[in-house]
């Protein structure tokens, strides 16, 4: 019997900076033949452990095209993300997964691709990006909406320079607090996309980010004339097992790690679920 | 099957037949409690006046803590192994609501087919013999949620008591071999016997109707438990202790915490339960039932609604009462009903 809660052994290859308490974690299986069994599609977590300190589960962020590589881009919250922000390339660490349903990027095939992700929502919707990107010939267009804290706050900015400059995907960025860098737009998330008002003909949204933004987002997208089938959520909870059986990310009769993290928003007004 | 019978006075004799290849677990007094615990060899299996244990059977086949992981640091780096304890077991005496929570464990333990190996190895190594109630113990109102009081679902062997003997149910080849296992300890039960078990089955289903009361789950919704005043005054006393999910033969939340030692460590899991407040809190703050209201209403609706909804319509409750020992008396059974009445009284 396969045990789900056995963790693998990873080493860290890089740990770089990303801004103020973020940072992205590289890494790749001691025993490499088990990328097969531990390949993540885009929009599934991993439970990630440090030995002694525990576990929690967090979204990932490599796309279908990067072979043997497991992103993680974790902010310094609470005792066992501070422990993992003093971790360097070199160090192990136990990851177990991948878990629940990512995102339906086969659906979206033929489609326009509209991601929408606030704050540390954005690395989940850049497994969902990079994989759209690596098969950008199957997607009508892709675009990113992307609200940070501030100019210093923004995640993967070096790569948000590549995608745009290939001209991979229409990028859009807002800051709720600006600098004297920033020249883009200032403010929420929805006030940006109500700006660029992307139609909802044939089009699929994704979205993650935290729940108030989540809260938000969602009467935005119905108001521009998306249906609940066109609106994709990744939603959060504390979790322990990741696979439906500690009971914390229950709501109504589903898991968020089982069923989800990734729902449609008609889906859960079926079952009555608040967002 | 047929039916067979066995002397109290020869009981001894088949649990240390049993116990050549089996863990026998009977009632046992630890502490100032009664729960499931290993039987000494030569104890008598079943205490005189047993009614049920205060602590729920599922502490056998789900204990209160159990090593799941173990890791060691070593030159050339982590080594993470897992474990298996899992060992033959006899369950001996469960009374049918103990029985019948097994079987919402089974299902909460596989459910979206991820098979979780610790309970599933000790339950596929058990046998589960179940002890009808001579008399519904008080509160009892395990008919009211679908409990099989003389022929219980998940059982193995079922044994009704008839004055200086036990009549045996034998309802499955595991049943069949545990009984097999104590040879001329087991003869066949007579018409008689039948009809004694029979008309015993009789007493008890009578006392307990007696003792039924009303619960519907599919009149239990989040939405009427939120908005009432009733229920908020009701979830103000929780303390959030937590006492009514660890002594629920049903409940079955986990957490999962590291045990480091030198060199390495266990990882362990151990109950926890969804009337904490740190059970749903987040690390960055957020906290989807910040009150004992969200937090008992989950716990209701969970029992009531989403168990049933997933597990085609098996009930997270199985009558037993023991979350009566709840330090601020809330009970679940009045506390439901004076909603109810409340909400008629607004329509």
């Amino acid at each position: 019997m396969k045990n789900p809660y056995l963790p693998h052994v990873a080493v860290l290859q890089d740990v770089r900076d990303e801004g103020p308490g973020l940072k992205t974690f590289d890494m790749v299986f001691k025993d490499e033949s088990v990328w097969d069994e531990l390949k993540p599609a885009p929009g599934q977590f991993v439970e990630l452990s440090i030995f002694g300190e525990g576990e929690a589960p967090f979204g990932v962020a490599t796309g279908i095209q990067e072979t043997g590589l497991l992103r993680l881009s974790i902010q310094s919250v609470g005792r066992l993300t501070r422990m993992l922000h003093e971790m360097s390339p070199g160090d192990e660490i136990g990851v177990r997964g991948p878990f629940g349903a990512g995102w339906p990027m086969e659906e979206a095939k033929g489609k326009h691709l509209v991601l929408i992700g606030g704050g540390i929502g954005l690395p989940p919707i850049r497994s969902a990006l990079v994989s759209a990107i690596a098969e950008k010939d199957q997607y009508e267009s892709i675009s990113l909406f992307y609200g940070a804290r501030s100019p210093g706050h923004i995640t993967y900015s070096s790569e948000i320079d590549e995608w745009k400059a290939a001209g991979d995907a229409n990028i859009n960025i807002t800051v709720d607090q600006g600098d004297d860098s920033w020249d883009g737009p200032v403010g929420v998330i929805t006030k940006l996309i109500e700006d660029v008002g992307p139609s909802p003909e044939n089009t699929v949204t994704m979205t993650c980010g935290p729940p108030i933004m989540i809260h938000f987002v969602v009467p935005t997208l119905e108001k521009l004339g998306f249906s609940g089938e066109q609106i994709v959520l990744s939603l959060e909870a504390k979790m322990k097992c990741g696979i439906g059986k500690c009971g914390r990310c229950n709501v109504g009769a589903d898991y968020i790690c089982l069923d989800g993290p990734v729902f449609t928003y008609e889906y859960l007004q079926s079952k009555g679920i608040p967002v | 099957m047929e039916r067979m019978k066995i002397q109290k006075s020869r009981l001894a004799e088949w649990v240390s037949k049993l116990q050549e290849t089996a863990k026998v677990y009977a009632p046992v007094q630890e502490g100032d409690a009664t729960c499931f615990g290993l039987l000494p060899t030569g104890a008598e299996p079943i205490p005189e006046g047993y009614g049920n244990t205060d602590r729920p059977m599922k502490e056998v086949l789900f204990p209160q803590t159990e090593r799941i992981v173990s890791w060691k640091r070593t030159p050339d780096g982590l080594e993470v192994s897992e474990v298996d304890e899992a060992e033959p077991t006899v369950i001996l005496g469960a009374r049918p609501c103990d029985v019948t929570a097994v079987n919402v464990l089974d299902r909460a333990f596989s459910l979206g087919g991820i098979v979780d190996p610790y309970y599933t190895n000790r339950r596929v190594k058990t046998t589960l013999v179940s002890l009808v109630c001579p008399h519904p113990v008080p509160n009892c109102f395990g008919p009211s949620t679908g409990v099989n009081e003389l022929s219980p679902e998940g059982a193995d062997v079922v044994l009704t008591e008839i004055d200086d003997a036990y009549v045996a149910e034998i309802k499955t080849e595991t049943g069949q071999t545990a009984v097999d296992a104590g040879g001329d300890a087991f003869g066949a039960a007579s018409e008689d016997d039948i009809s004694a078990a029979a008309a015993a089955g009789e007493t008890l289903v009578g006392e307990l109707n007696e003792q039924e009361l009303a619960l519907d789950g599919s009149d239990v919704r989040a939405d009427i438990l939120l908005k009432s005043d009733e229920w908020d005054q009701i979830t103000q006393r929780c303390l959030s202790c937590g006492i009514c999910a660890y002594l629920c033969p049903a409940c079955h939340c986990f957490d999962i915490c590291d045990q480091p030692a030198k060199g390495g460590g266990e990882r362990v899991r151990c109950y926890d339960t969804c009337s904490s407040k740190i059970y749903t809190k987040q690390a960055a703050g957020h906290n989807p039932r910040p009150t004992a209201k969200e937090r008992l209403t989950q716990r209701v609706m969970h029992k009531f609604s989403y168990i049933p909804q997933r597990m085609d319509g098996l009930l997270g409750c199985v009558g037993c009462a023991r979350c009566r020992k709840c330090p601020v008396d809330i009970d679940l059974q009045v506390a439901l009903s004076e909603v109810e009445v409340e909400a008629k009284e607004s329509e």
